[in-house]
């Protein structure tokens, strides 16, 4: 506008009006999406959780025994007195303004569809209120130290869990004899060489390792009598930890006495879990997972107990408390409990025609297995792809106008429908190369040249955003390409080409349509032996429930589903960003 | 301390230039004795020796030039190589007065019975060494000390620029005789001229020194 | 008095022996060995002429300086002698470069194990994201030398750096100042003891107090390696070097001379003009 007018100061004034009305359409395009997928995902919770059948005093109960000290803990953890009074404000405003108003509507406009006004008070006030408070905590010591062990806790479990997923598709006598004789000596190699700093280390595990491994497939034929899974995991997995967390320990400077302690309680951990088993998965898979839980709690603990806000260490035991006195309550007074469909027996059990007894174990571990794989190719060829374009191939010449064609045909092939990828997959990978149909390998192979032009336009990317003077730096002390490509590059390139990676996964785990095309099954009702085996995935699973005749199908069972489906994505991508972070605080 | 080498040479200036004032008062008292004693071979041995003072000041003028055109000096720095650059000059007048003097001597007799060489030319060197000195050793004082004994050399000058008037006035001799006391007359005049001029130089050096510690141009005129 | 004729004379030749500047003069430039000679050197990239017909001799543990306006071709030229030109596709070399007699452009010479015997330093303070000892260990790393502690803290010891540093090894190159990061790129260059350290405007991102210590250090340097640097920085041509050569527009090397001559008495108009800021 800039229309000028006299005004007293003499400057005249200048309208910002367009201005503004742009500023507020694009802060109404940044939110209609958050604002939408939001509305969506609450009514998913409440239908996985049942929460539209949990009575008032149900969920007065636990927002009592729960939310409540939770959110007193962080306060206390952040000790301020205004940020205090305005969390309770919110808390006690939000209650009133959530019933009036949620009534009010309900009275007056229209009928909510399955929620009630304390459900809108969980969503719409408590859960950014524990949010917020979660924020502020964890940056104080107390909260610190407190969220830091939760999270240690859950993601030892986690990662535990993902290890004895994968070892169920894994030849396990073969497992233990390869780790026998090809991993353990090759470390072993390794260790020596470097510290007497004799010969090439690398090379000389490497042959070992190689040996190992043609004598451990030889053995596997001959050899019959091999010890219990639980024994082999005890052996491959929990003792290396053991010794890693030692190690861990020893190197920030632990006492004697903490790196034996931390060494033991994680060797007692596996044993634990081997004792204690587990209810779903194969016999001994308790070991890996408590193995894990124990090596990454402990490891937290030495160092956690000596800071400052080691009170915040009782945070895991507020919590367990608080579910065991909610549920002590409901017990004895007889507060009916909601119908749940997200339970641990969802997890656990197999899919069933009757809605109670559906379960989804066979296709989180099909999708984690094929995930896993899927993870590793894309990683592998994504990376390698990318370096090559960006490092080795020229930009001048015949090569370089090749090179540019295949640039551009890269950035097409991230744009075909992922259908056709599965006609791909169908026609090369189950019909051609007989991999078979409905297999895991098939479904992983076809996902990843799904995922791979995203993938190798992202590794670019990183590739692309190394600075020159590094390269230059390197080129200039006498370094070859492969030594600047192995010691500069792709060092630096590596957060952003893991990013890329996992953005990527993050569509190929959710994919549903290819699947179906090489002839994945919608349900099976065991989990993949191996990775030769036909399995189910998660949206599969989804999918096929959606279809069903029955109601709690159609929303209990497909919700809890793709509530299981959001937190296996959350998890991973969350586990992406904290190893990212740690790369990038490194540099 | 940065620009080490700058440093080393800006030092290296400094001493370079007291050398070379000390080498030049030497030769100025050198000059004196000859004159004074009339001393020919001596006075023979400076006369020849000038040249080579003026390649020293050549060298020493390029050392400044350098300085100035590859580090770019400010402040203090640009103060004392300009000083240092005007001293030289100073100096290397000084020389040449003292080449006037060797080339005035002849043999066997002094310069004029009314001047004492000695201690006039001795008293104007005296002040060229303190003022060397002064430049040397940062002496504020000294350098006013050197502009203070100038008035007394200048009216001693004046004193024995009387007395060989006043002699020349009382001469009653003959033809030959006032030829040979013109002679000495216009020898004695030059001469205590010369000394005078010495003491000038010097003042000129404690003053560039003056201002070179303090950016002080009192005795600048 | 024939006693004070002698004090004379022995005083002027003491002068005159304390007057011998150990830089800087026209017999000493003459009398060092040549290390790096260039002949009728035309660089190209693509269908522009970066430098034209550039012939010169380098003296062997001095500093000479390249200096002339923007777009000049004197960070070419640098590139040319350590093969770094190699890298970009279009550039194309034309000419002889010759390090201690051996044609450096011939085919049997391979321009890797050329680089690792000529350091280099650039613009903009380039260390490694990594800890400052690997940083120092990585020419030494890449070019299968042995890697101790002892060559470590000699290389931080001659960039300077070392009294700075050696509490803080294991900590990232990049947590220091520019200054600093720029000696640590200095002492990455001189650790596996190459011939040549060559420099690329080193002091143009840094203030003046660092730009000042890189400066110092150069004149340390120069004991041990022939230091060619490229500088857009006429005084700073002036204050370090030994030999100054000026490009001008075009990639002519228009004078290479002593750098006295060069700044107090340039035999050409166009430097005269260059160097008195009447143009470029």
């Amino acid at each position: 506008m800039a229309v000028e007018t006299d005004t007293d100061t003499g400057f005249g004034e200048v309208s910002r009006l367009r201005g503004t009305v742009f500023e507020y359409l694009s802060l109404g395009a940044s939110v209609v999406g958050l604002f939408a997928l939001a509305a969506l995902l609450i009514y998913v919770f409440v239908d996985a959780f049942g929460l539209s059948t949990a009575s008032p005093a149900w969920l007065l109960t636990y927002f009592l025994t729960l939310v409540v000290p939770y959110i007193g803990f962080c306060l206390y953890s952040i000790s301020d007195r205004a940020f205090t009074r305005k969390i309770a404000l919110a808390l006690g405003g939000g209650l009133v303004v959530t019933a009036v108003g949620f009534t009010a509507i309900e009275t007056l406009l229209v009928s909510i569809p399955g929620l009630t006004w304390q459900i809108a008070y969980l969503f719409l006030v408590a859960t950014p209120v524990v949010a917020s408070v979660t924020f502020v905590a964890s940056r104080q010591p107390l909260g610190a130290a407190g969220f830091g062990l939760v999270g240690r806790l859950v993601g030892g479990a986690a990662l535990g869990c993902a290890v004895a997923i994968m070892f169920i598709v894994i030849d396990r006598p073969l497992w233990f004899l390869v780790y026998t004789f090809g991993v353990l000596p090759a470390g072993g190699v390794y260790a020596y060489t470097s510290r007497r700093e004799i010969g090439w280390p690398t090379a000389q595990a490497t042959l070992v390792g190689l040996f190992g491994l043609g004598v451990s497939t030889q053995l596997r034929q001959i050899l019959g009598i091999y010890p219990s899974d639980g024994l082999i995991y005890l052996w491959t997995l929990a003792v290396p930890l053991a010794a890693g967390a030692a190690a861990l320990v020893t190197l920030r400077d632990g006492s004697r006495r903490a790196v034996a302690g931390v060494a033991v309680t994680t060797l007692l951990g596996g044993g634990g879990g081997f004792v204690l088993g587990s209810s779903a998965l194969p016999t001994g898979s308790g070991v890996i997972i408590g193995a894990a839980t124990v090596a990454a709690t402990a490891v937290y603990l030495v160092e956690a107990v000596d800071n400052e806000g080691r009170r915040g260490l009782l945070l895991p035991l507020l919590i367990a408390g608080g579910a065991l006195a909610g549920a002590a309550v409901v017990q004895t007074v007889g507060i009916p409990t909601p119908e749940m469909w997200l339970t641990p027996a969802y997890l656990t059990s197999a899919p069933s025609n009757e809605a109670a007894n559906a379960g989804l174990y066979p296709a989180v571990v099909g999708s984690i297995i094929i995930i896993a794989m899927v993870a590793v190719l894309s990683f592998v060829l994504g990376v390698g792809a990318a370096v090559f374009l960006e490092e080795y191939a020229a930009d001048t010449g015949l090569v370089g106008r090749l090179t540019r064609l295949i640039q551009i045909n890269i950035a097409n092939l991230a744009a075909v429908p992922s259908v056709v990828y599965g006609l791909l997959g169908l026609g090369l990978f189950a019909n051609l190369l007989g991999f078979g149909f409905g297999t895991a390998v098939t479904a992983a192979l076809t996902l990843s040249l799904l995922i791979l032009p995203i993938t190798v336009i992202s590794a670019q990317e990183a590739v692309r955003s190394v600075p020159d003077d590094l390269r230059q730096g390197s080129y200039a002390m006498g370094a070859t390409r492969w030594q600047t490509v192995k010691n500069v590059v792709l060092p630096e390139a590596m957060p952003g080409m893991l990013t890329g990676t996992i953005l990527a996964l993050g569509r190929a785990i959710g994919e549903t349509a290819p699947l179906i095309m090489i002839g994945a099954a919608t349900t099976v009702f065991s989990a993949p032996a191996g990775i030769w085996s036909r399995f189910s995935a998660m949206p599969m699973q989804i999918y096929a429930w959606a279809n069903y005749p029955q109601a709690e199908f159609r929303y209990g069972v497909v919700a809890a589903g793709v509530v299981t489906l959001l937190i296996v994505l959350l998890a991973m991508n969350g586990t992406a960003i904290i190893i990212r972070n740690r790369m990038e605080r490194e540099h | 301390m940065a620009r080490d080498r700058y440093r080393d040479r800006l030092a290296t200036l400094r001493t370079d230039v007291v050398l070379f004032g000390e080498l030049v008062v030497e030769r100025y008292e050198s000059a004196v004795a000859a004159a004074a004693n009339g001393d020919l071979r001596a006075a023979d041995r400076i006369v020849s020796g000038d040249s080579e003072i003026n390649r020293r000041y050549l060298e020493l003028e390029g050392d400044c030039i350098d300085l100035i055109a590859r580090n770019q000096p400010v402040a203090g720095d640009l103060r004392l190589i300009t000083a240092s650059f005007k001293i030289l000059t100073d100096l290397e007048r000084i020389a040449d007065l003292a080449t006037n003097l060797a080339e005035r001597t002849e043999y066997g007799s002094e310069v004029h019975p009314a001047v004492d060489l000695g201690s006039l030319g001795l008293a104007a060197g005296e002040m060229v060494a303190a003022a060397v000195d002064a430049y040397e050793n940062d002496d504020r004082a000294a350098c006013r000390a050197v502009a203070a004994d100038d008035d007394t050399l200048d009216s001693d000058c004046a004193a024995a620029t009387q007395r060989i008037i006043r002699e020349l006035l009382a001469e009653r001799a003959g033809d030959d005789e006032r030829v040979r006391t013109a002679d000495t007359t216009t020898r004695g005049l030059l001469t205590v001229r010369d000394i005078e001029r010495v003491g000038d130089h010097a003042v000129n050096i404690a003053a560039r020194t003056l201002y070179m510690l303090d950016s002080d141009d009192e005795l600048l005129y | 008095m024939s006693q004070n004729e002698s004090t004379i004379d022995s005083e002027s030749e003491s002068l005159i022996t304390t007057d011998v500047q150990p830089d800087t003069t026209a017999e000493s430039a003459s009398s060092a060995t040549t290390i790096v000679e260039t002949e009728q050197l035309n660089v190209y990239y693509g269908d522009d002429q970066a430098l034209d017909d550039v012939s010169i001799a380098i003296p062997e543990n001095q500093v000479t300086a390249l200096i002339g306006p923007s777009g000049c071709g004197k960070s070419t030229f640098l590139r040319c002698l350590n093969r770094m030109n190699d890298l970009i596709d279009i550039a194309r070399i034309d000419g002889t470069v010759t390090l201690r007699g051996i044609d450096i452009y011939d085919d049997a010479v391979d321009p890797v194990a050329l680089r690792r015997k000529i350091g280099m330093v650039f613009q903009k303070p380039n260390p490694f994201p990594k800890s400052i000892y690997d940083n120092v260990a990585y020419g030494l790393k890449v070019q299968g030398k042995e890697i101790t502690d002892e060559r470590i803290e000699e290389a931080l010891r001659s960039a300077a750096l070392w009294d700075e540093v050696k509490d803080q090894l294991d900590q990232s190159g990049l947590e220091l100042s520019g200054g600093q990061q720029q000696r640590l790129c200095i002492a990455r260059a001189i650790a596996p003891d190459p011939d040549i350290v060559l420099m690329d405007e080193p002091t143009s991102a840094l203030d003046p107090v660092a730009a000042s210590k890189i400066e110092d250090l150069i004149d340390e340097l120069v004991e041990d390696y022939t230091v060619i640097i490229v500088t857009h920085n006429m005084q700073q041509a002036a204050r370090i070097s030994d030999q100054t050569a000026v490009f001008l527009t075009g990639g002519e090397l228009v004078e290479y001379d002593d750098t006295t001559t060069i700044f107090e008495n340039p035999a050409d108009d166009r430097v005269e003009d260059y160097i008195t800021g009447k143009f470029g």
